[in-house]
Formats: structure tokens, sequence, C-alpha cells
């Protein structure tokens, strides 16, 4: 006779730990990067960020993508899209119709600064 | 809104979120699930408690297995930085877009102290804004508002020149570092600047960018704030 096992349900979770399990599972095991890339492209136009490595593979003129790193020369911090691999380096590409409400670019941030009152700046 | 930059000089972190509800703009401040929830909700026009942060791409919440082979897990990428400082264009009313509204100089000041306008700076109150002149000699000047009545804001520190009658100037209730609150548009990516002053979300405003005439001001003029309620800040609430 097998013993039965008794689930106690965890409490007072913390708010990160709420978060955490909220996190997208990210490119499924059988799944290829190219695949898991490519289902971003046509569900909605996802923002994709691709490390050092992996980001040369994508061709973001191709599919009307805002390159953040080219153009505004910042890099952000996650796990690559293509090998799941966390960078500091990664290359963030956004979908160009979502860039005037998403990202503020450097050439923005320049027009509406140029003759404003800037308090705290 | 639009990520400006972190206090910390940070580059921007990312992470993919499940979402509890369809999210159809970008720039929208995201917030921890509700009880029960499926992944993260939509702030409201009035609070930000709990901020993940904003949204860089949208998705569309789906429960059901798909038929067209797609997961059902549904996603939106958030820069979640506790100190982003978010930039958010101010609209004149809850209505996204809304051009800041004008108000007419109605009595003239021989000190630069006071902008008399035929309208009330009670209600709403805007007592420890900030109002600025957009087509007169006081272009390029922007002073703290530190008392009102129902006709007239008063500053303490003098415009450099006499207000005219027929001088228009514009007004925000916001003044960096002070302002803790930012109230948001009703689709959650602009800032609602016709309230009173400390009505609205959990936000410190950092930095404001006000426009005049020559920069079409009523339509290009900005708040921005950091989270004071963020789910990674150091204290968490």
């Amino acid at each position: 006779m097998s013993n039965a096992t008794i689930l106690i349900p965890r409490k007072a979770w913390t708010k990160p730990e709420i978060l955490k399990s909220y996190e997208a599972t990210g490119r499924k095991r059988a799944q290829t990067a190219g695949a898991h890339v490519a289902g971003m492209l046509s569900e909605l136009k996802k923002a994709i960020w691709l490390c050092p490595d992996c980001h040369h593979k994508f061709d973001w003129k191709k599919h009307r993508y805002y390159n953040v790193w080219k153009f505004d020369k910042t890099t952000v911090n996650a796990n690559c899209d293509a090998c799941k691999a966390f960078s500091s380096q990664c290359r963030l590409f956004l979908y160009e119709p979502t860039v005037p409400r998403a990202w503020l670019t450097k050439d923005e941030n320049r027009r509406v600064r140029r003759h404003a009152i800037t308090i705290g700046a | 809104m639009e990520f400006a930059y972190a206090i910390s000089g940070a580059s921007p972190h990312l992470k993919k979120y499940q979402i509890a509800a369809t999210v159809s703009n970008a720039g929208v401040p995201l917030l921890i699930p509700a009880a029960d929830g499926a992944g993260l909700a939509a702030a409201t026009t009035t609070s930000m408690a709990d901020l993940v942060g904003c949204n860089i791409d949208t998705a569309t919440y789906v429960t059901a297995q798909q038929t067209d082979g797609t997961s059902a897990e549904r996603t939106v990428s958030v820069i979640v930085n506790p100190d982003a400082v978010w930039k958010a264009l101010m609209s004149g009313g809850a209505t996204e877009g809304t051009a800041l509204t004008l108000y007419d100089v109605t009595t003239a000041s021989s000190t630069g102290l006071v902008v008399t306008t035929g309208d009330s700076w009670t209600s709403p109150e805007f007592d420890e804004g900030v109002v600025w002149d957009y087509d007169g000699a006081n272009v390029g000047q922007a002073r703290k508002i530190t008392s009102t009545s129902s006709t007239a804001a008063t500053v303490t520190v003098a415009f450099n020149n006499d207000t005219v009658v027929g001088n228009n100037f514009m007004r925000a209730p916001y003044w960096p570092p002070q302002t803790l609150t930012v109230q948001l548009t009703t689709n959650l990516y602009q800032a609602d600047a016709s309230i009173a002053v400390a009505t609205g979300a959990q936000a410190k405003a950092i930095e404001l960018i006000l426009n005049d005439l020559s920069e079409s001001g009523r339509t290009n003029s900005y708040v921005l704030f950091i989270s004071t309620d963020h789910v990674y800040a150091a204290r968490p609430t």
C-alpha cells in the first residue's frame, strides 16, 4: 500500500514570487528558435530581443521592425528569444507602428526638447 | 507612455508576462495580477499600485484552445525597471490627444506675479502646479503656482515681463519633484493634465517638457515620472 501524499498549499507568497509565476514560458522544447521567432512575427508583431550571438539571423528590415540598438545605441537586459540565454547586451527589435507609443527614440527626444522649457532636466 | 531612461542609468530590463485582459495599446502601465487573475492587469486612471512596468507590444487575451494552432498563452513584453522614468504626453482631458486649454489674460499684471484669467484656478485646484506662457512676451518661462483664486494664479518668482491682456498661458498639475500623482487618460497611455493637483495614480514627477506656440505646445508637452509603488522596488509595499 502506497503512502498518501498530503499537499499543503504554500501561503504568504511575495509579490515577486507571484509575478514569477506569470512569466512567459518561452520557446517550447521541441520548437526551433527560428520557428519561435517566426511565431512572434505572425502573432501581433511582438517585440523581439536577441543576444549578440543570435541577432544577425533576424532580418528586421524585411519584417518592418525598428532596430533599437542600431538607431538609439541602446541594448537591453533580457533572455534571448532564440537561445534563451540571459544577456545584458540583447538587441531589441520593435514593430515599427508600436514605436511612437512604446519607445522614446533619440530623434523624438531631441525634437520635443529642442525649444521647450524643461523643469528638472 | 514611453520609457525615457532609468535613474540608475541602467538599460531597460525586459520580461514577457502572461496577460489577463487584451492589451490593445503599447505604453500602458500593467499591474501585478489580482487574486485568481490569469496574468498582468491594466492600471486604472487613478491607480498604479504594484506597477510591473509598461508594455512595448500588444496581445489579445484568450482562454480557450485555439483552432489555428497558436498557443492560448498570450504575453506582452514589459520594461520592468523599478527606477524607469516614463514620458507621458499631457492631455487636456480624459480623452487621449485632447489639446491643453489656453487661458487668456483678462487683467494685466505690472509685476509679473499674477496671471489673471476669466477661468477658475481653484476648481480644479492648480495651487502647486505649473503655469507657462504660450504666446506672449514670457514665452520660454514657466513658474510654480504658489496660490490660487477663482480668477487668478499667483507665482512667487515673477515672470520676466508684465503679463498683457490677450496673452495666453497654459497650466498643468505638476511641479517636479514635489508632485506625487499623475492621473492617466482613459486608454492609459497619456497623462490627464486637466485634473487638480495631487489627484491621480502613484507617481513622482521627475521632469516637465513644456512647449509653446512655436512647437505646438498644446499637443506637445510632457510629464516624466517615476513609479512610487513598483513591485520590484527596494521597499515593496
